[in-house]
């Protein structure tokens, strides 16, 4: 259901205004709502986004009996999730709007802050810096080779110095300092 | 050993991995996620600034054996980074 609101014309459309922001799918929310007289039911879908230097957004995808709406909020400063820009698709066109929310919802659906301590939420978040899975091959690779030609030696220290630095951050926003 | 000898095999297939690799690593990054890493970017540069590095101290760019002080060296610091990535993550947090 994410990947597919993801692959959606509206989601392309507005995560194209955003395009140094990536998705975590981890921290993403899946809410059903359903009205008490049973009128109406509802599937609310909130996908956190953030960018290299840790800004955040989050995708809203809306869907009723009637109707879907997909929208996306930026928040223009991370550590007030009260201002944001939201962007709203209409006749394929994409609009945005600034303004002071008025409660902070969205910035809790957004808040990608993860309070467990785990070796794969570790993985992911070194995974957004470049340093997992292929990167880290590369990395290994190098280091292999870093005795027999000290070419690779440099590589092999920017990894640790690099993927150091990320370890340091992602560390502490997972685990705590 | 004179650098104008052919290099074994093993390093020439560890040459083509590492700068297979680093050519890789930003075509795949902006193909995910229509960005380039600042790693794969610095990584490119680390290699490059390393073959420049060697060429202007005259240093050969490989030797089939290495030191022992350099083996020693790089192996200390594998430890150092695979014992804090296995000891950080399997401390739970408190």
């Amino acid at each position: 259901m994410i990947s597919q609101v993801l692959q959606s014309h509206d989601a392309h459309l507005l995560t194209s205004k955003l395009r140094t922001y990536h998705p975590v799918m981890k921290e993403s929310r899946v809410t059903s709502l359903s009205w008490a007289d049973g009128s109406q039911n509802a599937i609310v879908i909130s996908i956190p986004f953030t960018d290299p230097d840790k800004n955040l957004a989050v995708l809203q995808y809306t869907k009723n009996d009637s109707n879907t709406q997909t929208s996306m909020v930026k928040f223009l400063n991370k550590k007030d999730l009260t201002k944001a820009r939201l962007y709203t698709v209409e006749n394929g066109e994409v609009l945005s709007f600034s303004g002071n929310l008025e409660a902070n919802n969205l910035g809790l659906a957004a808040t990608t802050q993860s309070s467990t301590c785990t070796a794969s939420i570790l993985i992911q978040c070194l995974g957004l810096w470049g340093c997992s899975g292929y990167g880290l091959a590369v990395c290994a690779a190098a280091l292999i080779l870093c005795p027999f030609t000290i070419v690779s030696c440099f590589a092999v220290y920017t990894c640790v110095l690099y993927c150091g630095g990320a370890w340091s951050y992602c560390f502490c926003w997972a685990c705590g300092c | 050993m004179k650098s104008k000898e052919k290099p074994p095999i093993w390093i020439i297939i560890g040459w083509i991995l590492i700068l297979v690799g680093a050519v890789a690593n930003p075509v795949l990054d902006y193909i995910k996620h229509q960005r380039i890493s600042p790693f794969s970017i610095l990584f490119l540069g680390a290699l490059l600034a390393g073959y420049i590095v060697t060429k202007i101290i005259k240093w050969p760019l490989y030797t089939v054996r290495p030191s022992r002080s350099a083996m020693i060296s790089i192996l200390i610091l594998f430890i150092i980074v695979v014992g804090a990535i296995l000891l950080k993550t399997c401390v739970p947090s408190g």
